[in-house]
């Protein structure tokens, strides 16, 4: 039986029409048949099983399904799966490495930047692509690049702390990087 | 001792909280997240007018689509 919801297998019983995808996600390759209609959301929360992307709205609103697609923010509910085809998808799952949190995740921990948790990996992932870009935002840098995530827990002032905080630990670990370099 | 030095229980005090470990790996287990066997998934489908008297409704087709077990209405 298809599921509107589900990866379908090759071996359709009817004639949903499916289309083979490839697609690393955390740095993994799957290799997948998905009906075209299918949201990049729901490849990665059914398909993938990987629930830390998270659905929270209708409307393209909230920004809690947003994951990194090439390392830019997007929201995957506003995707579908095929058009992600080829591409590098990051979700929450891939912050942390096997043995260590990233230190965007510490920020938030550090800094009380959930309540929830509900908003907090779209929170983490759009802040890890406005650091990969701008390593030393300003506080109002920070809200505006958040402003596509929608928190209804935190009214935001620890979240942005969290960010700011991720970004002084992030600059000040390059620093010793650097300096460690001959 | 002075009043900010004094704390009722854990009133005051600084707490680590327990659930941020799990939330922030993207291991949060909101309900939609929990998958169980024999699990059917429901829609809702609302009226397209705002203001209307609803005379019948025929849940025959909807019965018959494969995989549908129960029409509510």
């Amino acid at each position: 039986m298809t599921s509107l919801f589900a990866v379908v297998p090759a071996e359709s019983s009817d004639d949903t029409p499916v289309r083979r995808i490839t697609v690393s996600v955390n740095g993994k390759r799957h290799t997948l048949d998905v009906e075209p209609r299918l949201l990049l959301a729901h490849m990665i929360r059914q398909g993938l099983e990987l629930t830390g992307t998270h659905i929270g709205c209708d409307t393209t609103n909230c920004g809690a399904c947003t994951v990194l697609i090439d390392g830019a923010p997007v929201k995957s509910c506003t995707m579908f799966a095929v058009q992600a085809d080829g591409h590098e998808v990051t979700t929450v799952e891939g912050l942390a490495s096997a043995s260590e949190l990233h230190t965007i995740q510490e920020g938030f921990r550090d800094e009380h930047g959930l309540q929830c948790g509900f908003c907090t990996p779209g929170m983490m992932l759009t802040a890890k692509a406005l650091l990969d870009e701008n390593p030393d935002p300003t506080e109002d840098e920070v809200r505006w690049a958040l402003s596509g995530n929608l928190c209804r827990c935190t009214g935001y002032q620890n979240i942005v702390k969290s960010v700011l905080m991720a970004a002084a630990r992030l600059r000040a670990n390059n620093h010793v990087e650097e300096d460690e370099a001959p | 001792m002075t009043v900010d030095e004094v704390k009722i229980g854990c009133l005051g005090a600084r707490r680590t909280r327990v659930e941020d470990n799990r939330f922030i790996r993207g291991m949060g287990n909101y309900v939609d997240d929990i998958t169980l066997p024999g699990m059917l998934h429901m829609e809702v489908l609302r009226s397209p007018l705002a203001h209307a008297r609803i005379k019948s409704i025929d849940t025959s087709a909807a019965l018959a689509m494969p995989g549908v077990q129960l029409v509510l209405t």
